[in-house]
């Protein structure tokens, strides 16, 4: 079909690309809309049945705090410290979490390990982890050589101040134990004894706060579930 | 002495008016926000109150205590204006409605004019001018665009309001509003005479009806042609600038229009407190009020239900009105701002002039008998 004239034809030179420059039917505008399509009511009636549809499916919203949703086993939640089977922390304060956290939020200082620890040199003597500058990236996780560090699928607690924030090595270490209420939804709610950590075991084991160097004992801060 | 009672009247139905009109303003919020969550597959607020309906008190209460801002090189005096005239003259509309009976013949108006459309229709504009005049006030260029916008829409869409209640109009040859209940429940003077009545206008006038719709959505800034807020372009448009108590005037002032042009629609298209499918059971020229009323001689009982029914009656239209605001206000997307003045010059107005020429050649034809049928 003839070409519709158009700013091709004030060109200095000939157009040489383009939809205007081929016969082809891109070339030439879409037909106008018919006259029941233009007066938009039609579609403006069928959109309205669609959206009204909507008024009789089940909403998507979780009713948080009453109800909690299922989080899966990878949720990056509070952080933990693990303990291998004889009950001591696997950290070998290595320092690679605390270099590799984008927000410097891991606190280290290493000191000598007990002598009957085979094989370890250096235990950490603080290691604190400030979860409020926390961005829950897993980085931690991924740098660790020994698998010391995981992150559970507890949803962060808040608190009143920013120092209860900054969770201490005793803290980390009991830190698991009330994470499977967070992840199992309806049933978590239901009430029960704070698993103790095998760490936690180890500690009343030994009976003495002082057995491990540099340890303050201090109780896990139990959560509230909403009964 | 009779003039103090005058007043005191006129106070006792300013606080009425007042007071109702603010509870369904109120209503029509918390409903616009759930009814609006009910449309996206989510829930609304609902936690303050039941059904989440205080949720609106708690915000009111909030923006009273909030900091009110003014910036700098901001008109104070059109900046505090501007949410007054947004704010009030939904309720001088709504003071003019009917809102029932007491035997089915006339109608309970607070106020009883025979200009009452023209009167509601110069008060409506008025809130053109204080979205104007909170764009202007706000010495931001894109708040004036918002305001800008506003006021060409109003005005363009106010003739086209105009023109399709001027064929209401010219059917029954009153303007007051009482006339045009009574021309739709059958008990006008005229139709009594023998012209045919009784027929809701939105049935015997649907041309004007639709013209009307679409007016009152462009009037009201309501979505589909909410331009001046336009959310997406213009953060807050004319009300950007504005904190506190001015920011809310202007947000309930939005929704109060909603509810005084849905009671328009309710009682000019939709018969007001006619109830409509009474006429299937009853005789000719009787409606429900009239049976209770003479069911019980037109005692204090028959008087209470009748306008507790009517009320009723009414506010379940207006209501139905609402719901359609919201209804649409999730379905249509925002097209352009060009595309909605040509629609309110170029499709609208024509459609309303034909729909005068139309009625006017009816109504012609009717008076010299030469078509009965309609």
């Amino acid at each position: 079909m003839q070409r519709r004239p158009g700013p091709a034809d004030l060109l200095d030179r000939p157009m040489t690309s383009g939809p205007q420059t081929q016969d082809s039917p891109e070339a030439a505008p879409p037909e106008r809309p018919s006259i029941w399509k233009r007066m938009y009511i039609p579609d403006i009636l069928s959109g309205m049945m669609k959206s009204i549809r909507h008024a009789f499916r089940p909403r998507f919203t979780v009713q948080y705090p009453e109800v909690r949703k299922e989080l899966a086993p990878r949720f990056r939640g509070e952080h933990r410290l693990k303990v291998d089977e004889h009950g001591r922390m696997k950290c070998v304060a290595c320092y690679m979490c605390a270099t590799v956290c984008p927000a410097k939020c891991i606190h280290i200082l290493a000191t000598e390990a007990p002598e009957d620890w085979d094989g370890r040199e250096k235990i950490p003597l603080k290691f604190e982890i400030d979860e409020l500058r926390c961005i829950f990236c897993g980085y931690c996780v991924e740098a660790c050589p020994k698998d010391a560090i995981e992150m559970t699928t507890k949803v962060p607690r808040v608190y009143a101040t920013r120092s209860e924030f900054v969770y201490d090595m005793n803290k980390l270490m009991t830190n698991d134990g009330p994470s499977s209420e967070f992840a199992l939804g309806a049933a978590a709610a239901r009430k029960g004894p704070i698993i103790k950590s095998a760490a936690q075991a180890v500690l009343d084991d030994a009976g003495d706060a002082a057995a491990l160097p540099g340890l303050e004992l201090r109780e896990a801060i139990p959560t509230k579930p909403k009964d | 002495m009779d003039i103090w009672l005058d007043i005191l009247k006129y106070a006792l139905y300013a606080v009425i008016i007042f007071g109702a009109t603010l509870v369904t303003a109120v209503l029509t919020v918390m409903g616009d926000r759930r009814l609006s969550a009910l449309l996206q597959d989510r829930y609304g607020p609902n936690r303050i109150g039941p059904l989440g309906l205080f949720q609106l008190v708690a915000d009111l209460i909030k923006l009273v205590f909030k900091e009110d801002r003014v910036i700098d090189g901001a008109d104070r005096w059109l900046g505090f204006i501007g949410p007054l005239l947004a704010f009030i003259p939904g309720f001088i509309v709504v003071a003019f409605m009917p809102f029932g009976t007491t035997d089915g013949m006339t109608s309970l108006t607070f106020i009883e004019a025979d200009v009452a459309t023209l009167f509601i229709l110069a008060i409506g504009a008025l809130s053109a001018y204080g979205i104007a005049y909170g764009g202007w006030a706000s010495n931001s260029k894109f708040s004036l665009i918002g305001g800008i916008r506003s006021s060409a829409q109003i005005i363009s869409f106010e003739i086209a309001m105009g023109l399709a209640i001027a064929a209401l109009i010219l059917s029954i040859g009153n303007a007051s509003l009482s006339e045009i209940v009574a021309f739709q429940v059958g008990t006008n003077e005229a139709v009594l005479q023998g012209r045919d009545g009784g027929e809701w206008f939105w049935w015997a006038q649907p041309i004007a009806f639709l013209v009307f719709l679409v007016a009152a959505f462009a009037e009201t800034n309501r979505t589909p042609f909410d331009f001046p807020e336009a959310e997406q372009e213009l953060v807050g448009g004319y009300h950007t600038e504005y904190s506190a108590m001015k920011f809310g005037s202007y947000m309930f002032g939005e929704y109060t229009a909603v509810v005084a042009m849905s009671a328009m629609m309710a009682t000019l298209f939709l018969g007001g407190w006619d109830i409509g499918i009474d006429a299937w059971f009853l005789p000719d020229g009787q409606n429900l009020y009239m049976v209770i009323h003479e069911a019980l001689d037109g005692n204090t009982w028959a008087v209470i239900i009748n306008v507790v029914l009517s009320i009723g009656v009414v506010y379940t239209k207006v209501w139905l009105f609402i719901w359609l605001f919201i209804w649409v206000r999730w379905t249509i997307p925002r097209l352009k701002w060009t595309m909605l003045m040509n629609m309110g010059w170029k499709a609208l107005i024509p459609l309303a002039l034909v729909n005068i020429f139309l009625t006017g050649l009816v109504r012609y034809l009717v008076d010299l008998n030469e078509i009965t049928w309609w």
